[in-house]
Order: C-alpha cells, then structure tokens, then sequence
C-alpha cells in the first residue's frame, strides 16, 4: 500500500522481537569471540553474554508497556511473552556472573559456554512468544539443544554425561510424542494455530475425529509436561540437575520450566475452556501429583543438589495449579502463575548461587550432613542459603511466601479449594526435607573428616557469587515485605 | 511537645511490635562473645514491651470495639494492609507474652547450654510475632507473624542442647507447618470470599454454611494443634522435655495461647453456624481436654510434664469456656488464660532457681522443701495453688466465671468441666503437698534455696497472682465487653435455606440463639 505505513509496521516488529535480537546477536558475537579469544579463561565471553542480557531486559523493560501491538503468524510478543522474558533473563543472567568462578575453580574454563547460555536464554524467549503448535516444537528444540550441550559441559565427568545423555533420550521422546499428537491435531481439526483450535474444540469434541484429537493433545501436553518435569513425566530431572555444572542446572530447574510454562500456558488457555471438566480435572491431577510426589520424594534425598532436583519438581507441581482453574479465573490465575515464577526464580538463584559457592561439583553426593556446623564457619553463607531455603518452603517475610500465598489465595478464589489444600500439604511436606539442611547448619556440630575437609578445599569466595546472593537475597527480602510494584507488573503482564 | 505524645500514642501498638525486633537486631549485632550481654539487653528489651503492653492496657477502654488502631496501606491491590488494634483481650494477651518472655529470659538466666546469642535472637523474634499476631486485625498480617513467631519457636527448642532437641524442633515445625498450611488455605478462601484480608469485615460477609463448615474446620485444626486439642498435643510434650527452661515457660506460657485466641478472634465469630454444627465435637474435645490433662498430672512424675499437663487441662477448660457461648464463659476463659500464664511463669521460674539443672526436677526432689527453704516451699504452694484455681488467687477468677457461665448453657459439660478441674486441684495438691512435706531426699545439697534478685522476682510474681485474684474486677472490666462481643458474633447462626419452589435466589434466615 503504502511505504511509510509499512516501514512504521516494520519498525514496530522490530522493537516489540528487540530483546530477543539482542540475545542472538550476543550469542554469536559470544560464539566468535571465543572462538578467536587466545586464552580459554577469556574474561570477554561473559562480559559480552552479560551485556547482551542486561540490554535484552533493558529493551523488555523498555517495549513491556506498548507490547502486542504487532505480530507475526505463529509468534506475537505480547505482554505475557516480555514479562516472561524478564523472569527467564534473571536466572539466565545469575548463571553468567557465577559461572567464570565456578569454572575457574575446577580449571575447566573451555570456551562456547556463555554463548550456549544466550542461545538457551533466546530459545525461551522465542518459546514464550510462541501460538501455534509447530513454532512451539521450533522454540523448544532451540532451547533444549542449547542445554544439552551445557548439561555435558564437564565432559569429563561421567555424571555430567549420564545426566546429558538422560535429558537428550528423554527430550528426544518427548519430541517425538510432541509431533505425533501434533500431526493427529493436524488431522483431526485441520490447524495447528492455537486459537483456530480453542475456536474448533466444541465442534471436533462432537464429531467422528474426537479420539484422534484428544489422543493429539494429551501427546502434544505429554511433550511439554516433560520439560516442565511433571510428574510421571519427571524421572530425568534428578540425574540431570544433579549431573550438570551447577549453574547449568539453575537454568534447568528454572528458566527453561519457566519458558516451557508460559507455553504450556498458552496452550491450556486455548484448550481449558472447551475441555471443561476432562481438562479441569486432567490438571489437576498432573498439578497435584507434581506437588506431592516431587515433595515427597524430597525427605529422603541426603544429596544437597538432588533435594533442590526434588523441590524444583515438586515447585512445577506448584506452577501447573494455575492450569486447571483457566476456564473460570484466567487472568488471575496467570498472574499467580508469574508471580510465583518471579518467586521461584529468584529464590532458586540464590540458592544455587550458594551451593556454588560451597563448592559442589557435579555429581557429588555431598551429603546434607556435611553442612553440619556451617553456619559456625561461614554464617552469611548459611544465612543466605537459609534465607533462599525457607523462602523455597514459603516462610515470611519472603518472596517464596507471597508467591505461593497469592497463588493459594487465587486457587480457592477460583473455587479449586482441594487443590488449594493439597499445596497446603506438599508445602508442609516440602518445608520438612528444606529444614534438613538448615537444622544441619545451625543446629548440629560440625562433622570431622575426610568429607567435611573435601567440602572446605573447593569453596569459591568471589565478589561475584556474593553479589548475586546479596542481590537476590535483597529481592526475597524486599518484594516478600512489599510485593506491591510486582504485584502491578504482574497484573498488567497477564492476558 | 505535645504533637510527639499524640504520634507516639497513635503508635503505640506498632511500637510495641516493633520493640522486640529492634532488640533482637541490637543482640544479633552484639560481638559473639558477649553471651552476659545479649540476656541483659534481651531483659531490657522484654521489659520495655512489658512496660508497652502495661501502657496499651491501661489505655484500653473496654469497649469491645477495636481501639488504637494503626493503619498503613500495604498491598493495597489485594486489600491488604498492615492494620493493626487492640481491644481488652488482646491488650491482656499483649502484657501476658511480653511478662512471659521477661521471665523466661531470667529462667534462664544462667543456662549457658546452647549459643546464648542466637537464643536470645530467637526470643526476641519470637516475642515480636507473638506480639504482632495478637494485634492483627489484618488475617495477611496475622499470618506473617504467626509464621515468624513459629519460625523462631522452633529454633529455641532446636537450641535445647540435647540431641533430642533437633528432632522436638523438627516434629514442632511439622506440626506448625500443618496448623499453617491448614490456616492459610483456610483464610485465603475467606479472605478470597469476603474480598478483604481486613478481619472485621468476614464477620459481616455472609458465608453459606457449607463454606463455613470447611472454613471451621480448617482453622479449628490450625488453632486445635496449637491449644493442643487433646490428641494433637504431642508436639508440646516433646517440645517442653527436651527444652530450657525459657522455652518452656514460652511453649507453656504463651504459645498455647495462640491457639485459644484463635478461636476467640477468628474462627468462631468468623463461622456461627459451623459453631453450632460442630458443637458437641468443640465441647466433648475441650472436656476430654480437661480431664485428660489432670490425669496425666496425677501419672506425671518430673516436673516438666506435670506442668505440661496442667497446660493441657486448663486450655481444655479454656475451651470450654469458649465453646459455651455465654458472656460469663468467654470472659473467664480469657482471664483464666493470664492467670495461667503467670502462675506458670512463676513456679517455672522457681523450680529453675532451686535446681541447678534448669528445671530439670523430679517432684519428689522437692521433698521436704517446707523445712530447708520455708520461702520456697511457701512460694511453691502458691503457685501451685493459683494454677488450681484456690479463691483469693489468679487461678479462681476465671476458672469460676467460666464454669458458672458455662453451667447456664451446656451443663452437662459444665459439670464436666467443673470435675476435670477439681480433679486437678486435688492431682496438684497431693502432688506438692506431698512433695513440700515429705521426708528430704537424700541429696541435701542438690536443693538451692531462692535468695537475691531470684526472690524479688518471684516476689513480684506472687504479687501479681495475689492481686489478680483479690482485685479481678479491673482485667474483667477491660475484657468483659470484647467476650460479649465475640459471643454475639458467634451466636448468630445464619442459616441459608435453599429457596422455595417459585422463589428466586436464597434468603437469608437470622435467629438470636435461645437465651439472652
């Protein structure tokens, strides 16, 4: 029609999918600077990944208030998508400040590794801003090859590799499952688009391609269940969390559920209001057995790394609460939904930011009863790893506290009372194996030995790694007392 | 000059809550080797909230209605806000917690068994909660501090000193946890429903009975674990054994009280005619109580576990006096409250000063006290004898109120109630009686006598239970209006019928009860 409209249309697209160019940008210059920087430990690599971050969510901060105002087939850069975004840069960012100390401690800086960061981080982006079926499969593809190769970055560990190995077979299924039931959605209703399929639900539930279609979709939820690590979908998650380079894992447990939630999200959104009951209830089964199970199965891990493993399961259980509900509440129940992302985030960064800081490599059993004594030898550390604990456990005045109260609060506002109830329980169950380690800390005299001193010969202490405890421990602290400005960033990112 | 008193007088309450988290930051910044410090800054501290408390409830009128109010907006998207006020009960349950914990700072005074510091820190806390939840009239901010007053509970059990002590303090976080999870999601749905975390404002929100019922239910398991409900009172058994005596005389003291207020402030106002669905089930679980506990007063042989005991009874008598919805009985059950309360910080605070073991005593270790430490043994007996509910002690006001009211409505329980009570009379009289007078142990040297700053302090214990029992008149009058409150609300029951045929929608059904 005319140029000037369609150049402003053009401009537009490209400020609204900005953050996200950034972080492929960041993710090449990354690439070719390691691949022509002299020494490995290059201090560029992560200074470049760190920048590329920081501007992605400057430039997400920045498009946040005006987004959605343009999209392309298949993809749209919405409120929901940005804000997403934003809470999947924080751990991503967390993991670039503590990874230089981490590697420099086992001298296994090799280069690649804050380039395959961006990538993962660019691949959540893209996931969260995803409506149809395939571009969904792309964006998660996109994500998980980045964290394959980050999960066997310490490939000399036969852990690091097991967990790979595990997590790529898994994905590999879940993928596969994933384009099955896509292609029997495809076949029954004729479109992969999201919407087209919320539109077309009643009238494929009551025709002849009914069996094919709900097949095709508890295929296609099976796929994204798994990244989510639902339960019975979450059998990788321990090895893999416990076999990565510890920040490798922060980003599993927490930007990638968070992506993969958000697009799961949208998923049940399209799908929750027709599915009625069968979906309802579906949910809330899938929710209730992550919470409870992943809690559960928590109190006898003796392994630091696999208790966390176990509690991030058991807080996915947490974050598909929102699911079931959609139909009736769906706008708040996405606002606790990205509440409590932002809760879990966070606390989960400082605590992983902790137990790099202790020292754990992968694979390690370093038991719980290693932490005997901590607190007597290193009190801000145990401080800070408590602080990140109980606000996993959801104690005030945290953040972990607030997020779970509001998504209670919305839960049984939405009528799902028992749901409400089971969180209750799971919380209880949860809060038990998280006071393990801090019993240990604070309350038991320190262990003599051979593991107490392996434990002290690896410690980091890097301005960086305090940094990112004070930084989120101030955030759990601060928006625990004061959730009001989240509370508005979250009310006006939900659909 | 003038414009200074009026801030500090609309503040006071958050100044009293307040009060003991500075303390415990001033303890926590003290260097770690000032272990004499941190108890002296802890006392002054627990003092200065004393002295707060003492102020608010001098201030206090009595007039049923929620006085001293302080309002900040908070969350305001969510209609919560940091609100707090006091009426006659909580301005009484206020001074009760704050000379709870200036006493059990000196019971355990010289009790250097575990890191001096850190308890003191936990103390303080723990105070501020305490404090802070009776004062809510917010139920987010009621939760917060029902939290940090848990959180910090369980750390000072934790910090017992015996290996028993880790596993008390973990059975104690679970039993909390449950009694939290049970509160919160209960309390989320009310608030959810009412559309405001403001309390006052459920009680003019009309929930269906089938809502109320689930909403009792929930909240009458967060508050029946802390009472403890009979049968759910295993955790302060394992709490209080393995504890200093500090805690004990918190756990004893203090925190069952939560419980009971619970009930007094939230749940039964909240949910009438839960209230008289469940009826029988309040009564017969506070009569078993009762009488629960004075048997295992007469099975108890050390100390800790009879005062544990004598616990259990009187807060199923509390119960009692609750559940019978009848002004008398509520007004006793809350004045029996404080002088439990102080009656058992008096005779912690003894039995820790004349063993050198911190309260750890048999009762017969006090075997003829009366001849080697006539003070100790006269001191002794009245506590003992307060606690019984002897007329002309603290005990007899409330206990009497309570079952001469609780008579009007449920008699049957009433003389139930009025059994378990003199069976505990009788339990602690045989008890102490037999253990003042009888012949002296073996070990003549393991008995202290009280003498210094430890007798002045029993001294003005013993005061205080004296005077709560000749002069009952003043606490009664600062409560009496607020349990007349609470058995109004409690006593509507509403009940929502389902429509007539040709009728649209429900009506709404309101009867007064059946006497006045």
């Amino acid at each position: 029609m005319n140029d000037s409209f369609e150049s402003t249309a053009l401009a537009m697209l490209l400020e609204s999918f900005s953050p996200l160019l950034v972080l492929l940008v960041a993710a090449v210059v990354a690439l070719m600077v390691s691949a022509f920087a002299r020494r490995e430990n290059s201090r560029l690599e992560p200074a470049i990944a760190l920048a590329g971050i920081l501007i992605a969510m400057f430039l997400g901060w920045y498009v946040w208030p005006r987004a959605g105002a343009v999209s392309v087939p298949a993809m749209a850069m919405d409120r929901l998508a940005l804000a997403g975004l934003l809470i999947a840069c924080v751990p991503s960012l967390m993991v670039v400040l503590i990874s230089p100390a981490y590697f420099a401690a086992r001298n296994a800086a090799r280069p690649g590794f804050y380039s395959l960061v961006l990538l993962a981080t660019f691949g959540m982006g893209t996931l969260m801003a995803c409506r149809d079926l395939i571009s969904i499969l792309l964006a998660l593809m996109l994500m998980s090859m980045a964290l394959y190769a980050l999960v066997a970055f310490l490939r000399g560990r036969p852990q690091s590799v097991e967990g790979a190995l595990k997590f790529f077979i898994m994905s590999a299924f879940a993928a596969a499952f994933y384009c099955m039931g896509m292609a029997f959605i495809f076949g029954s209703l004729g479109s992969t688009d999201l919407s087209t399929i919320a539109h077309r639900f009643d009238y494929v539930l009551s025709g002849e391609g009914r069996s094919v279609f709900l097949f095709g979709l508890a295929m296609v939820s099976s796929g994204l269940a798994l990244m989510v690590t639902a339960v019975p979908f979450h059998a990788w998650a321990p090895d893999t969390l416990d076999g990565s380079p510890t920040p490798v894992a922060l980003l599993i447990a927490t930007s990638a559920k968070a992506a993969t939630l958000v697009a799961f999200l949208r998923l049940a959104m399209s799908i929750a209001a027709p599915g009625g009951v069968l979906w309802h209830h579906l949910a809330w089964g899938i929710s209730a057995a992550t919470m409870l199970w992943g809690a559960l199965a928590s109190l006898g891990q003796s392994s630091l790394k696999r208790l966390l493993a176990y509690i991030s399961i058991s807080n996915a259980g947490f974050l598909m609460m929102a699911l079931p509900s959609l139909a009736i509440a769906g706008e708040g129940m996405t606002r606790a939904l990205l509440m409590y992302l932002i809760a879990y985030c966070v606390s989960m960064a400082g605590a992983y930011a902790a137990l790099v800081s202790l020292g754990l490599t992968p694979g390690e059993p370093v038991d719980v009863r290693h932490l005997s004594g901590l607190a007597k030898r290193r009190p801000w550390l145990s401080a800070g790893l408590t602080l990140f604990l109980l606000s996993l456990a959801g104690l005030p005045p945290t953040l972990g506290f607030f997020g779970k109260y509001y998504l209670i609060y919305e839960a049984a506002g939405a009528g799902d009372i028992s749901l409400a109830a089971v969180a209750g329980l799971a919380s209880v169950i949860s809060l038990v194996s998280l006071l393990k380690p801090v019993s240990a800390m604070y309350l038991r005299e320190a262990v003599s030995g051979r593991r107490a001193g392996s434990l002290r010969s690896l410690q980091v202490h890097r301005g960086e790694i305090l940094a990112v405890m004070l930084i989120m421990a101030l955030a759990v602290v601060f928006f625990g007392l004061l959730p009001g400005n989240l509370l508005a960033f979250v009310y006006s990112s939900a659909l | 000059m003038n414009a200074l008193m009026e801030y500090i007088l609309t503040h006071l309450v958050s100044g009293a809550v307040l009060l003991p988290l500075v303390g415990a930051a001033i303890v926590f910044a003290l260097p770690a080797r000032a272990a004499r410090g941190s108890r002296a800054v802890a006392l002054a501290f627990c003092l200065a909230s004393l002295a707060t408390s003492l102020i608010i409830l001098f201030r206090v009128q009595g007039t049923g209605e929620i006085e001293l109010i302080d309002v900040l907006p908070w969350i305001s998207s969510l209609g919560i806000s940091y609100r707090v006020g006091v009426d006659g009960v909580s301005a009484l349950m206020l001074s009760l917690v704050s000379f709870t914990a200036a006493s059990s700072v000196l019971a355990s005074w010289n009790d250097g068994r575990a890191g001096g510091k850190a308890y003191h820190v936990a103390l303080l806390t723990g105070l501020c909660g305490l404090t802070g939840l009776f004062v809510s009239i917010d139920a987010f901010l009621f939760m917060v501090f029902w939290c940090v007053a848990m959180a910090s509970f369980c750390a000072m059990i934790g910090m017992g000193g015996e290996r028993s002590a880790i596993k008390a303090a973990l059975a104690f976080a679970i039993f909390a946890a449950i009694s939290g999870a049970a509160m919160f999601v209960s309390m989320a749905y009310a608030a959810k429903s009412a559309g405001s975390f403001d309390i006052l404002r459920w009680f003019s929100h009309r929930y269906g009975v089938n809502e109320q019922i689930w909403l009792f239910g929930g909240l009458a398991l967060a508050f029946g674990i802390i009472l403890p409900l009979a049968g759910l009172h295993v955790w302060l058994r394992d709490s209080v054994m393995d504890s200093k005596a500090g805690t004990t005389m918190m756990l004893l003291g203090a925190v069952v009280k939560v419980g009971a207020y619970g009930f007094f402030r939230i749940a039964m106002p909240l949910a009438p005619a839960a209230v008289s669905y469940f009826s029988t089930a309040i009564l017969v679980f506070a009569v078993a109580g009762a009488l629960y506990g004075a048997m295992l007063v007469i099975a108890g042989r050390d100390f800790k576990s009879v005062i544990t005991a004598i616990t259990i009874s009187q807060m199923g008598l509390v119960l009692l006096g609750l559940a019978s919805l009848q002004d008398y009985a509520a007004a006793g059950a809350v004045l029996l409250m404080a002088a439990h309360g102080v009656a058992l910080c008096g005779i912690v605070l003894l039995a820790g000063s004349l063993s050198s073991e911190a309260g750890d005593v048999a009762f017969r270790d006090f075997s003829g006290l009366a001849g080697r430490a006539p003070i100790a043994a006269f001191l002794m007996a009245l506590f003992s004898l307060a606690l019984a509910g002897m007329p002309g002690l603290a005990g007899f006001a409330g206990e009497s109120l309570l079952l001469m009211g609780s008579f009007q409505t449920r008699t049957a329980y009433s003389v139930a109630g009025l059994s378990a009570a003199a069976l505990l009379a009788c339990a602690l009289a045989i008890k102490v009686a037999g253990s003042l007078f009888g012949e002296a142990a073996d070990d003549e040297g393991r008995l202290k006598g009280v003498h210094g700053w430890r007798l002045a302090t029993l001294a003005v214990i013993a005061t205080v239970v004296v005077g709560m029992g000749v002069w009952p008149g003043w606490l009664a009058g600062k409560v009496w209006r607020s349990s007349q409150a609470f058995v109004k609300l409690s006593k509507r029951v509403e009940m929502i019928v389902p429509a007539a045929a040709g009728e649209a929608g429900s009506s709404v059904v309101r009867s007064d009860g059946d006497d006045a």
